[in-house]
């Protein structure tokens, strides 16, 4: 079982043993009442009126004695956390849903007045409780059990080895045989018309749940790939948008350098244009001296030929 | 009704259908099996003759069929539709057909069968199963409510004689007992108050538990939705951001060799200034020994001049 189903099984039995105590209550209500004379339920839990109302009452306080326990019990399950619950004790509360209850309908069927009563009725309750519980495995084993209950009182008390208590004063079906034949194949027919209406209906609901189950398991999967997706791409978005805001200012400091560089360049280029013209103005230097020598020379062929004629 | 209570209340009662085709075959074929003579020719339930039973039993069968072949024929041809354009009515009136035809012929299989002395008032605790599937709990007591009538009533009428009893079994009887009238129809309101509280518990607890289950896929449903935006709105991001760091890396690679190409040019420049004010530096030698040149030209001319007026005075 998986922690759904779990916690399924732990709401069901909750509520079955809710509808047990409201049940009890009718159940033994219908039993005072029809211990009055009014309904000539005549020794239907046998005896005197007293006697029979002790008797009802210690069946009332059986089931209701039952009921508490497997509602301390739960309630000491519910508070413990959902995956230490182990399957087991979940299935045997399960079952102690089913069995106890069929024993106490088979006892109340017997005492009050197995053929002559309508209280074969009971039987169904278990079946339609069980639909909340089971699959149909078990509503089918419920269905089973409830035959063989039925039909084993039927024929013990058919063949004398128990007394049979009439329901109603003065008139009694018990000791025919068409009773008994036309009872025991009816009893089976409905309990099996009922096991297969309970089998369909918790199927139907059953895959109602598991559609909408998958569907959520679908979604959830979804959601947590989504999720890591999301994760994954806020990382990269980070590291991308990091990694453009250093590049933006790697790309500002070049931007900068490359001011300088430029204005270095310009700064350059007038100083070499100005050595340039300095150097034009040196070469028109240079031939201005070549002239000068040149001067220079005829003054000392002047000086040499003054000299010359002095002397 | 939304989409999805539409689609249950018709899964529902596709469901029912199917039940009741099998309901049908086992009441029918225990009806004949009971008027078999080793029940004890089943008294004189469906009449006396045996013929006239097994043909009432037979009609009875086939209108149940004949009516859950229409439901069927109606089923289908709703489920061929739009969901959205199945009105909620035409569904509520599917709903109740699964519900009341049945408890009417209940009621004539359980008049028809011996009343009192029979065990098939049980039949009605069948329209309960269906109730819960299809309704919350006010309609499952409802469905209560039309058992305890119907049953009560035919009850009622047959202990008054206004229809004759017959017997189930042969022999025995519990009609005519005033105690068994009054113990029966009163059993029988509990029961029906037992069946109705379970159904309603059982349908409740279903009804609860999908409604839960349907939140929570909404639930992620919505979170599932929000997600796919964001991703898509995170990749779209991320392709931006990967778009402006290719620009920006372009941009800086272009920058990276102007920068180069500017460094280059500095250094040439560099280079060739340098040259120059070498050149310049000779130069400006060449311009002391001009200034000397001139000079000398000078204290030449100076001595040509003393010459000439030397020679002149001689």
């Amino acid at each position: 079982m998986d922690i759904f189903e779990k916690q399924q099984r732990i709401e069901s039995i909750n509520g079955i043993i809710k509808v047990r105590w409201f049940i009890a209550v009718i159940i033994i209500g219908l039993g005072f009442l029809l211990k009055i004379k009014y309904f000539g339920w005549t020794s239907g839990f046998s005896g005197s009126s007293v006697s029979a109302y002790i008797k009802l009452g210690v069946f009332g306080a059986v089931a209701f004695g039952y009921n508490f326990i497997f509602w301390l019990f739960v309630r000491w399950l519910a508070r413990k956390p959902i995956e230490k619950i182990s399957d087991r004790v979940l299935n045997i509360m399960s079952v102690l849903q089913i069995i106890p209850d069929q024993l106490m309908f088979t006892f109340v069927y017997y005492n009050t007045g197995t053929v002559d009563s309508m209280s074969f009725v009971f039987y169904f309750i278990s079946v339609f409780l069980v639909s909340s519980l089971y699959r149909s495995r078990g509503i089918i084993l419920t269905g089973a059990l409830a035959g063989f209950l039925y039909t084993g009182l039927l024929i013990i008390e058919y063949q004398g080895l128990i007394p049979h208590f009439n329901t109603y004063q003065g008139v009694t079906l018990f000791g025919s045989d068409y009773v008994i034949r036309g009872k025991i194949v009816t009893f089976i027919c409905y309990i099996g018309v009922m096991t297969f209406v309970s089998a369909f209906l918790s199927n139907l609901i059953r895959n109602r749940e598991k559609k909408l189950r998958e569907k959520s398991d679908q979604l959830s999967g979804q959601t947590q790939k989504l999720t890591v997706q999301t994760q994954e791409l806020t990382q990269t978005k980070n590291y991308l948008h990091e990694a453009l805001t250093k590049s933006d200012k790697a790309r500002g400091e070049l931007e900068r350098t490359k001011a300088d560089l430029e204005k270095a360049n310009l700064e350059l280029r007038a100083k070499l244009d100005e050595v340039e013209k300095y150097g034009e103005v040196t070469t028109g230097r240079e031939l201005k001296m070549i002239e000068l020598k040149d001067k220079i020379r005829t003054l000392e062929q002047r000086i040499t030929e003054l000299e010359k004629d002095k002397n | 009704m939304d989409i999805i209570e539409k689609q249950q209340r018709i899964e529902a009662i596709n469901g029912i259908i199917k039940i009741r085709w099998f309901i049908t075959i086992i009441i029918v074929g225990l009806g004949f099996a009971l008027k078999a003579k080793y029940f004890g020719s089943w008294g004189i339930g469906w009449g006396t003759s045996f013929i006239s039973a097994y043909l009432k039993i037979g009609l009875l069968g086939t209108f149940v069929f004949g009516y859950n072949f229409i439901f069927w024929l109606i089923m289908r041809r709703l489920s061929r539709k739009d969901l959205g354009k199945i009105n909620t009515k035409t569904l509520n009136i599917m709903s109740i057909m699964q519900i009341i035809p049945d408890q009417l012929i209940f009621t004539v299989v359980y008049y028809f069968q011996g009343t009192v002395d029979t065990m098939n008032f049980m039949f009605y605790f069948l329209s309960f199963f269906f109730a819960g599937s299809i309704y919350k709990t006010r309609g499952i007591i409802l469905t209560g409510a039309i058992s305890g009538f119907l049953y009560s009533a035919v009850t009622i009428i047959e202990a008054q004689g206004i229809i004759p009893h017959f017997n189930t079994y042969q022999g025995v009887t519990f009609f005519g007992s005033v105690y068994v009238t009054r113990g029966r129809i009163f059993s029988f309101i509990c029961y029906i108050g037992i069946i109705t509280f379970v159904a309603a518990f059982v349908s409740n607890l279903i009804k609860n538990r999908e409604k839960r289950l349907r939140q929570q896929r909404d639930q992620l449903s919505g979170q599932t939705q929000l997600l796919t935006v964001q991703t898509q709105e995170l990749i779209q991001t991320k392709d931006y951001l990967h778009e402006a760091l290719t620009k920006s890396d372009k941009a800086r690679g272009e920058l990276e060799k102007t920068k180069a190409d500017l460094e280059n040019a500095n250094l040439e420049l560099k280079a060739k200034l340098d040259e120059v004010e070498k050149y310049g530096e000779v130069t400006t030698g060449r311009e002391l020994k001009m200034i000397e040149l001139k000079e000398k030209m000078k204290s030449m001319e100076e001595r040509i001049k003393e010459l000439e007026e030397q020679i002149n005075k001689q």
